[in-house]
């Protein structure tokens, strides 16, 4: 009997019209199929007759063409005087340049369907463009034009400044922004990223100040040119040279920054009130003594892409995966003309922001301690990073911007090509070393940006030092 | 970096473009399995990188009454397991270097993830397995887990970011009740909260059938070996009752000017004024596209000029067309200076319309227009990303994968004239939405908790 019903049901499973297949041979993941080689696409560099070099990377798929001129020069060279002034320069070359007005620009530059970019940051300032190649000698005359032309009207001055002051006003306003202005000021104090526009240092600001920041700065001996796409270094070389290579102009002198503000001697907390805010945004952050160039790079580099640097990463698993209290929260390590600074990110509901701090000290702690990584987290990691890099490399534009940095950072000329290598030799004791060394959590500053009435109370229970910060990242005075 | 005959994207015989000869075209072929799952299939070798993208003919315009938000918890649950995965898929796919993620809208939900080449089956046998075999491993604690991570989605994207509950007010009020585009994707909280595992099961037995899906593959692969792939891992997952998602509605009337004010925390006073419009690939479409170049791109564009440049009244102003499948609408969005009242600024950007309507635009404003329609088109579709996606959302909004020559068609076939009559063609019913600093003895209006 109880044969025959085994039997039966065997039967059934196998052969019934209502049977449910056998799909357990899914459960093994599919093996790869056989690699296939990539190449990391090659740049041609050549040189102008005033020595600007040239760096072009060919891709043929599509036919548009990019051109970028970079200079090393920024906000960084700004003085407590001239705060702001490398990007309202920048920005006003696209308002006025030759004979032409902004909207006589933005017409030239519609009429050959090109587009035209001029900006600045903190380390590096640039003219870009990007067109189809058909139309590639036209646009380079335009973007020339802005480059070598710019009129810095006081009309057009008017204009932007109105609308930075008022930019000013959103900055203080959304939650993001006022952690990333705040964030600075604490990374930097008052030097370099720390030193924030107001009102006051726009205002400052005059287009003769303009005019000669772009004569002195903007100058071949600072630049260099990065082109992209769908030409060759032999067809575009004649075309710069006839446009730039008589431009002259020495490198700037000036020494670029080094100082950086200490870390906090203990852990503390960073306030900033948003009212009403139905969220916190969240940065905890420790400045590092070391950069791209430094020994333990690459081991640190590994250690933050296990804690936090990637969707299945420590943190976000537990913050989002586990305990629901944000959509992301994730961890980077950067770096600029100074050294690095590394900085947990995440915004968490409000009733959870205490408790989301804790867990980004747990979660720091424990993988110094007993719950250190794992070699199958390094290889996930490794793979990670490994594995997406085809794809980087679709389009020139990565390749020319990893030239940009070994450039501006004075990085080995070998960066890109060696970057695979040096991310396989990290072993997992040397990132769980270099984790100790530079995550310290007695160390860390936390930069809190919300509803300040509701979370005060469990904020003061963690135990560490509140300092109240206005939207700027100004300690407020104690009540 | 191979000979450009062999990489995805091809010019075409004629440098100059006409509707007739289309400039650029994507190389694909496609096919229908058995069970109804539509394969695209589109080489392009130039890295060893391979881009699979699925896309399901369900939207947050299908979710039914008290479920608003539900087409996109779904999306997320499907990162979550599944019968012979049984674990979150980020993890496996991270770990290969993939590139991972889904999006829904109001018209349809997808799925992508680029991979090494030699990886393909594993993104296949994942894909498929989300497919067919969703449920097995659906749990109460990861629908629990993932309402909690999409209502702080809902905090983060849009209640705690300036003027981020404008589109939830736009909606709301271009809308009428029981409409499929009354709510915006993201949903509210309380029919996020109350979604339950039964409605989880019925919605994937509903909805994520391969007979409603469509599987494109784009980049680095041979076509006998994916076609192979293709088979044994989604060939067995059986077809469903073919799902109805709503495809036609009647197009909404709106009776004269419905003004909205809302105070809120933010800075400075913005208005959005919206009309509803033709649908995605309709007639006027590709009509009020161009409209918004003339109106609103650069500097030397008619409401920059008039509004920002000139009379100093906004700091920022663009036009555009929100193009979905069942109706679009159309707005002008503007940020006031200093000091300057929202209606003012609303009448000014009247005046500029009124001339358009007057006197229409010139063949230069058209041609500009089109000319950079044509460059944009060529650096969307740089990436195979890009190309695997655009492939899908043609067959599935078209029904014709090979749109992509009629699609620029539509844009260099516009005239003068038929922007004008566009530009007619949006009703004098209209929303205009005011945001502006709260009075302080006013609480915010911000929705949700």
């Amino acid at each position: 009997m109880r044969h025959s019903i085994l039997f039966t049901a065997l039967v059934c499973t196998a052969c019934g019209p209502k049977a449910t297949p056998d799909t357990s041979w899914r459960n093994t993941p599919p093996a790869p199929l056989a690699p296939r080689a990539f190449q990391l696409p090659q740049a041609e560099t050549g040189t102008l007759s005033n020595g600007l070099r040239v760096s072009v990377v060919e891709n043929h798929e599509v036919p548009l063409v990019s051109v970028r001129v970079a200079f090393d020069q920024g906000g960084w060279s700004d003085s407590a005087d001239t705060i702001g002034l490398a990007s309202v320069t920048m920005d006003m070359l696209n308002e006025g340049a030759g004979e032409y007005d902004a909207a006589g620009i933005s017409k030239a530059a519609k009429a050959i369907a090109a587009n035209i970019g001029t900006g600045a940051g903190s380390d590096s300032a640039y003219v870009s463009m990007n067109v189809l190649s058909k139309n590639l000698e036209p646009a380079l005359d335009l973007m020339a034009t802005v480059l070598l032309e710019p009129t810095f009207e006081q009309d057009d001055w008017d204009l932007m400044l109105t609308d930075r002051v008022a930019s000013l006003a959103s900055s203080r306003n959304n939650p993001g922004s006022i952690a990333g202005r705040a964030g600075s000021r604490l990374r930097y104090g008052n030097q370099y990223k720390g030193m924030l526009s107001s009102e006051e240092t726009y205002r400052a600001l005059t287009t003769n100040a303009m005019a000669e920041w772009a004569t002195s700065n903007l100058t071949p001996g600072n630049a260099r040119i990065y082109v992209g796409g769908d030409t060759t270094l032999d067809a575009i070389l004649p075309l710069l040279e006839a446009r730039f290579g008589s431009w002259s102009g020495e490198a700037s002198a000036a020494e670029k920054p080094t100082a950086s503000e200490p870390n906090v001697e203990a852990t503390t907390v960073f306030l900033i009130d948003k009212p009403g805010a139905p969220q916190s945004v969240l940065r905890a952050f420790r400045r590092l003594d070391i950069n791209r160039l430094s020994d333990d790079w690459f081991q640190f580099y590994m250690a933050n892409m296990m804690y936090g640097g990637m969707f299945s990463s420590r943190l976000n698993l537990n913050l989002r995966e586990d305990k629901g209290w944000t959509y992301g929260a994730r961890s980077s390590v950067s770096t600029d003309y100074t050294k690095g600074v590394w900085t947990a990110s995440t915004s968490v509901k409000t009733d959870t922001t205490a408790d989301s701090i804790s867990e980004i000290i747990r979660e720091i702690t424990e993988a110094g301690a007993e719950r250190q990584f794992t070699q199958e987290e390094l290889d996930n990691a490794r793979g990670y990073l490994l594995g997406s890099r085809p794809v980087r490399y679709e389009n020139a534009g990565s390749l020319l911007s990893e030239l940009q940095t070994i450039w501006l950072y004075e990085l080995p000329e070998d960066w890109t090509v060696t970057f695979a290598d040096k991310i396989r030799g990290v072993t997992l004791e040397a990132a769980q070393a270099a984790w100790a060394d530079h995550v310290r959590v007695p160390e860390l500053s936390i930069l809190v940006v919300g509803d300040r009435a509701t979370i005060e109370g469990s904020l003061a229970e963690l135990g560490y030092p509140i300092v109240h910060l206005d939207s700027d990242g100004n300690p407020m005075e104690a009540k | 970096m191979l000979i450009t005959a062999l990489l995805g994207l091809v010019l075409g015989a004629h440098a100059e473009s006409t509707p007739e000869s289309p400039i650029i075209s994507i190389p694909f072929e496609e096919y229908d399995l058995d069970n109804g799952l539509h394969v695209i299939l589109s080489e392009d070798h130039s890295v060893p990188f391979v881009r699979v993208n699925v896309w399901y003919r369900v939207g947050a315009k299908d979710e039914v009454d008290g479920r608003s938000g539900f087409a996109h918890l779904f999306e997320h649950l499907m990162f979550q397991g599944s019968a012979h995965m049984d674990g979150e898929y980020f993890g496996p796919l991270q770990r290969i270097g993939a590139q991972i993620n889904g999006t829904t809208n109001m018209d349809r939900t997808n799925y992508f993830e680029g991979v090494p080449s030699e990886q393909l089956p594993l993104a296949l046998w994942l894909e498929a397995d989300r497919m067919g075999f969703l449920l097995p491993a659906l749990t109460q604690e990861k629908l629990d887990n993932q309402k909690l991570v999409v209502r702080n989605e809902r905090r983060q994207s849009y209640e705690n970011r300036p003027y981020g509950m404008a589109w939830w007010w736009l909606f709301e009020n271009l809308f009428p009740e029981g409409h499929p585009y009354k709510i915006p994707t993201i949903g509210k909280h309380e029919d996020i909260d109350a979604a339950n595992l039964e409605d989880v099961k019925a919605f994937f037995r509903q909805w994520y059938l391969p007979n409603n899906a469509s599987l494109s593959i784009a980049g680095d692969f041979e076509p006998d070996e994916a076609k192979a792939l293709v088979e044994k891992y989604f060939g067995d997952i059986p077809a469903g009752p073919q799902p109805s998602p709503v495809l036609a509605v009647d197009p909404v009337q709106l009776a004269g000017e419905t003004v909205i004010r809302k105070d809120d925390d933010v800075p400075h006073n913005k208005v959005w004024i919206a009309w509803h419009s033709p649908a995605l690939y309709q007639p006027g479409d590709a009509e009020l596209d161009t409209l918004s170049s003339v109106l609103s791109s650069g500097k030397d564009s008619r409401l920059y000029r008039a509004i920002v440049e000139q009379k100093k009244l906004a700091r920022s102003i663009s036009a555009y067309q929100v193009s979905m499948l069942l109706s679009s609408f159309y707005v002008i969005e503007a940020t006031a200076s200093e000091g300057i009242d929202p209606d003012a600024l609303v009448a000014e950007i009247d005046n500029v319309l009124a001339d358009v309507r007057e006197n229409g635009v010139t063949d230069d404003e058209v041609a500009l227009a089109k000319i950079n329609w044509e460059a944009s088109f060529f650096r969307r579709m740089s990436t195979i990303g890009a190309k695997a996606d655009q492939l899908n959302q043609y067959y599935i909004h078209r029904g014709e994968t090979d749109y992509i020559g009629a699609d620029l068609a539509r844009f260099q076939g516009v005239t003068a004239e038929g922007v004008k009559t566009a530009l007619d063609g949006l009703s004098n019913g209209r929303v205009i939405l005011h945001i502006g600093p709260a009075d302080k003895s006013t609480s915010s209006d911000l929705e949700g908790n």
